[in-house]
């Protein structure tokens, strides 16, 4: 087994014994499943939508959620670990292989809690409204997977970059904010301040500045189709030059966001002082 | 054919059935009084004495019956006096490719059980499986197949259309199909029963009123419905499912729409039900669910929406300021993305009748008095909404946190004017329901080998956990 | 085996390590004497590779640690002074990963924990974050052990154990010297270097101040020895005495006679002093404290009364207390 396989099993293992999997793979779970089950107990109604579109409301919980989640677990990682990790750094492996380990172990360890949650929402959903449409919720799974990614990288990020645990900590929580609320009310204040034709390019660009953006769009597009955004979808598409574009290209962007700041983040750690 | 004349056409003496009522204007439709004396039966068969259907159609007298037997027929048959063409055992009549497969010229013809395929292809001749231009013809269970148009109704009234099923070209793409059933210049027809698929549209009325249209089924076409200067029409029970659009009304009026299902018809700026420059429309206990807009209404007057389940379409209502005087009550709006989207100003559009209006399933007003209505007024749009409503782009931001915050601001602070949309008696509970059973059909086929995906889900995390947990 | 030259570590514009050179042999055991705060554990960090320097290079078998640091690595264990490990998982699994980590066999945990006398048997049921910080120390120093390479650094060692931890710690520690490893360790406790020390390096503020055998160390020290004197009759005129038969300092302190001199003019002078009168109560001869080691290479210039320095450190520490002869 290489470093990095090794570091990732013994990160895996750490969260699963101090039990942050299992306390995250129920709470989550239930929410999920309280969705799931709310959401089809309108009267009525259950049964005109499709398995897919019937988890639209999964991806809210999983975009408020996930992205805190993973900066806390990719800030606790490192922050708490400089100190107390003495013992690893100087073993001699090197240090990207540390970040790349401890990120691929997080990410097994929220992949695991996440599968959890959504799988028992799918059986819900499966059993009362038939499956057409789960591979689109695989799909829709693995785009969560990728923002779970990309904040568990920028959690690293701040970690290292941060210095000292609380003032990691601090930084995560405003990148949460940021990302999740102050991003796009920013952008569409300055939607207004520039003449249409621009401002719609500008809103389609403005995705890649945020993951969260990202996810939110592909995962409504998985789960549904860019009819969903109207008259907006039909020039997202146009834009992106097609349909399967866009969605390579969103795509694309979401995992940029995991690999870049994990890439900034070793090459950080790689000059600094521990 | 309301007022229209008792016609009479001459049937097989198998096949002698009793009185017909037609449906509408009290007339009664005679249909099928047989034991004529003169009237007789040709039957064609592949290796019998009469072998060609257009043969026997040049020997038979006007009222005779000619039964097809099973076997295939090559040639386009011209009907231009009043016979029946009957199948049995679904005989095909294969067209020569080019022009319309069967041509019906003469009034009070009947067609019944064939299979019909191989037309022309081209759309200004109006290549058709069957091209009926006479009146108070049957056309019933065909199947027709690999057509341009599937029945083509040019100037032809009061004919029955009933329990066919047409099939289009899946090759060629929508722009280049004909129309399922097309209606054209004509009045009093009834289309009852068929299925109708893989079409440009797969009903298409222009100049068509007082039709009859019910309980068809059209599915994976461009417009379900498709339709303009068609005044007094009745569509009833008909299933619009995975088209691009569900129907299309336009420049129409005092139109019925009972019982219909406009489901799951999605498609860029596409909708369930569309209304321009129509008036005095009654659109009443519909199912409208699943479209990407559910009813999109463009100088739309004087109409009543009643008793319709609107749900779970990515918007609601899309509303041109155009649209006026329009009464929405009793109608269920249930899991939308968004309820309403106003282009333009304000509208004139009320949302209850007689203190009495809809139910919204996102309502959090109270009932203090127990009426069923609640005391709170229901307000349609957020700040977002409506911005989205005059800035398309910022659809965009669907279900983002920005969006919920800037509708939280509005409320904390109402200070942003613009014109708003009320319910003034927002119902505590559903009045129109539909229960899910009725849309078992159009529901995707599910195997049980995809049940088991979610469960292996659960199975492997469940499954990692353990193992990690353990070594 | 080990080559610092010139290292300079600055933090926040203050010079914890002010250009230190030394070199460490194959074989050596080699200790870092300084105070808390002299800069010990930013020097080894330097050589584990964990802090850059601003200046100077540091070579482990002729490998730049700046420029290869996993090839420097992987011929060096280090016991950091604080263990710490994730909570939650056995001393087992631990020592199973870093063993992984290096590409050791399993067996060598089995080695490793006989040598220390580490029972993971005993120790199968308990998380490691339940341990008490002696046990955690020797765990820490099974880690290091994992790995057979030949340089062995340890950071203040014997900080966390307890006097029985202690002794076990220096027979391993003489276990391992036996068998032909270098070893590198910090301390502030002057004992632990007399005992398991071949070599000295002192360090104060930054700077080397000292860097000599363990025996030339003592031998310095005894070279300017503190004598304290009890006496029935205090007098100047002893003060004097003192001088004259060779002591460095003399003073008087209440009923006490204070004096510096070679260890081996001790006796003499006492012997003087008594024939000059002085009825001698008692005397002490403290042993050397780390810091008295220290002033007696940088104290020597620094302004103040060195007595009172020795003396105010001194006390806490082993005074010995012992009647006339010697």
């Amino acid at each position: 087994m290489g470093p990095i396989a090794t570091l990732a099993l013994f990160e895996l293992k750490v969260h699963v014994r101090n039990r942050w999997v299992l306390v995250f793979a129920f709470v989550f779970g239930f929410t999920a499943v309280a969705i799931a089950a709310f959401g089809l107990a309108t009267a009525g109604v259950a049964g005109f939508q499709g398995f897919a579109r019937t988890t639209a409301s999964l991806l809210n919980l999983a975009l408020y959620v996930i992205p805190l989640v993973s900066l806390m677990m990719g800030t606790m990682s490192f922050a708490g670990e400089k100190n107390a990790g003495e013992l690893l750094f100087v073993q001699p492996i090197a240090r990207e292989s540390l970040v790349w380990g401890k990120l691929l172990g997080l990410m097994l360890s929220i992949a695991i809690a996440t599968g959890f949650g959504f799988g028992l929402a799918g059986m819900i959903i499966a059993a009362r409204v038939g499956s057409a449409g789960v591979t689109r919720y695989m799909l829709f799974v693995g785009h969560v997977l990728l923002l779970a990614l990309a904040f568990l990288a920028l959690g690293i990020l701040v970690a290292i970059a941060g210095g000292r645990k609380p003032r990691a900590f601090g930084y995560a929580l405003f990148l949460w904010f940021f990302f999740v609320l102050f991003y796009d009310l920013l952008v569409i204040g300055l939607t207004f301040l520039v003449p249409e034709p621009i401002a719609n390019r500008m809103v389609f660009l403005s995705l890649f500045g945020n993951p969260v953006d990202l996810v939110r769009v592909s995962g409504f597009m998985t789960l549904d189709n860019p009819t969903i955004f109207g008259a907006a979808g039909v020039m997202l598409v146009r834009f992106f030059g097609g349909e399967g574009r866009a969605h390579a290209i969103l795509m694309t962007g979401t995992m940029l966001w995991g690999i870049l700041p994990a890439w900034l983040a070793q090459w950080l750690l790689r000059r600094q002082d521990i | 054919m309301p007022g229209g004349p008792i016609s009479r056409t001459r049937r097989t003496g198998g096949d002698r059935r009793a009185l017909r009522r037609c449906a509408w204007g009290g007339v009664v439709l005679l249909v099928g009084i047989g034991g004529s004396a003169e009237a007789k039966t040709l039957v064609v068969k592949p290796q019998g004495p009469l072998a060609s259907v257009r043969e026997a159609i040049r020997q038979a007298d006007p009222g005779d019956t000619i039964r097809i037997e099973a076997g295939v027929y090559v040639g386009n048959l011209r009907l231009e006096k009043p016979l029946a063409l009957e199948g049995v055992g679904k005989p095909i009549i294969r067209g020569e490719g080019s022009g319309s497969v069967i041509t019906v010229l003469a009034d009070g013809c009947a067609i019944r059980g064939l299979v019909i395929e191989r037309s022309g292809r081209v759309l200004v001749e109006e290549d058709s499986g069957i091209l009926v231009k006479s009146s108070r013809n049957r056309i019933e269970e065909n199947e027709i197949r690999d057509v341009l148009y599937g029945i083509y109704l040019y100037a032809a009234h009061d004919n029955l259309i009933r329990g066919n099923r047409l099939r289009g070209r899946v090759e060629l793409e929508f722009g280049e199909r004909g129309n399922g059933i097309h209606i054209w210049n004509s009045r009093g027809n009834r289309i009852i029963a068929n299925a109708i698929s893989h079409m440009r549209d797969g009903l298409y009325l222009q100049n068509a009123s007082g039709s009859l249209i019910r309980e068809n089924r059209v599915f994976q076409v461009r417009y379900g419905l498709h339709y303009m200067f068609s005044d007094d029409n009745t569509i009833e029970g008909n299933r619009f499912f995975d088209n691009v659009a569900g129907a299309a009304i336009m420049y129409s009026r005092r139109i019925r729409l009972r019982r219909n299902i406009f489901f799951r018809n999605r498609g860029f700026s596409s909708y369930g039900l569309l209304f321009q420059d129509c008036d005095d429309c009654v659109i009443e206990g519909n199912l409208i669910a699943d479209n990407a807009v559910g009813i999109f209404m463009e100088a739309l007057r004087r109409s009543v929406f009643r008793r319709n389940l609107i749900a779970t379409n990515d918007v609601a209502v899309y509303l041109f300021s155009s649209a006026s005087e329009n009464i929405f009550t009793e109608n269920s709006f249930v899991r939308n993305l968004s309820l309403l989207r106003v282009i333009g100003r304000g509208t004139t559009t009320r949302w209850s009748w007689q203190g009495v209006g809809n139910y919204w399933d996102d309502y959090e007003g109270f009932d203090a008095d127990g009426d069923g209505i609640g005391d709170v007024p229901f307000r349609l749009q957020d700040l977002f909404e409506r911005l989205e409503g005059n800035h398309p782009r910022l659809r965009v931001y669907l279900s983002s946190a920005a969006a919920e915050a800037l509708a939280f601001a509005e409320r904390a602070f109402p200070i942003i004017p613009g014109p708003q949309e009320w319910d003034p008696a927002p119902l505590r509970k559903p009045r129109a329901l539909w229960p899910s059973e009725a849309l078992e059909i159009e529901r995707v086929p599910s195997s049980r080998w995809t049940f088991l995906v979610p469960m292996m889900m659960v199975g492997i995390s469940v499954g990692l956990f353990l193992w990690v947990r353990k070594r | 085996m080990i080559e610092v030259e010139h290292v300079v570590k600055v933090f926040d514009g203050v010079r914890a390590v002010d250009d230190v050179s030394f070199r460490v042999c194959a074989g050596e055991t080699f200790a870092l004497l300084g105070p808390n705060g002299s800069g010990k554990t930013t020097l080894l960090k330097c050589l584990m590779g964990l802090l850059k320097p601003n200046a100077g290079r540091i070579r482990v078998r002729g490998i730049e640690v700046g420029s290869d640091p996993r090839a420097a690595l992987s011929w060096m264990s280090y016991l950091p002074q604080r263990v710490v490990f994730p909570d939650g998982l056995t001393v087992r699994e631990v020592l199973t990963f870093y063993a992984r980590l290096r590409g050791e066999r399993s067996e060598r945990i089995e080695r490793v924990c006989h040598q220390l006398r580490l029972d993971l048997g005993d120790l199968s049921g308990r998380s490691i974050g339940a341990l008490s910080s002696g046990l955690l120390q020797r765990v820490g120093l099974a880690v290091a052990l994992l790995a057979e390479v030949p340089v062995l650094v340890l950071d203040e060692p014997t900080v966390s154990l307890d006097p029985e931890g202690v002794q076990q710690l220096r027979s391993i520690l003489a276990e391992l010297r036996g068998e032909g490893r270098t070893i590198l360790f910090s301390s502030h406790v002057l004992s632990d270097v007399e005992v398991l020390a071949d070599r000295v390096a002192v360090l104060v503020q930054g700077k080397l101040v000292a860097l000599e055998s363990v025996e030339g160390l003592r031998d310095q020290w005894r070279q300017n020895a503190l004598t304290r004197v009890h006496l029935w009759n205090p007098s100047e005129r002893f003060v004097e005495l003192a001088h004259r038969h060779g002591a460095s300092e003399a003073r008087l302190l209440g009923s006490s006679l204070l004096f510096r001199s070679k260890a081996s003019d001790r006796l003499a002078i006492l012997r003087a002093l008594e024939a000059g009168g002085a009825r001698i109560e008692t005397f002490w001869t403290p042993e050397p404290s780390l810091e008295e080691v220290y002033w007696n290479h940088v104290g020597k210039g620094s302004a103040g009364g060195t007595f009172d320095r020795g003396d105010r450190v001194s006390e806490p520490a082993t005074a010995a207390g012992r009647t006339t002869s010697e």
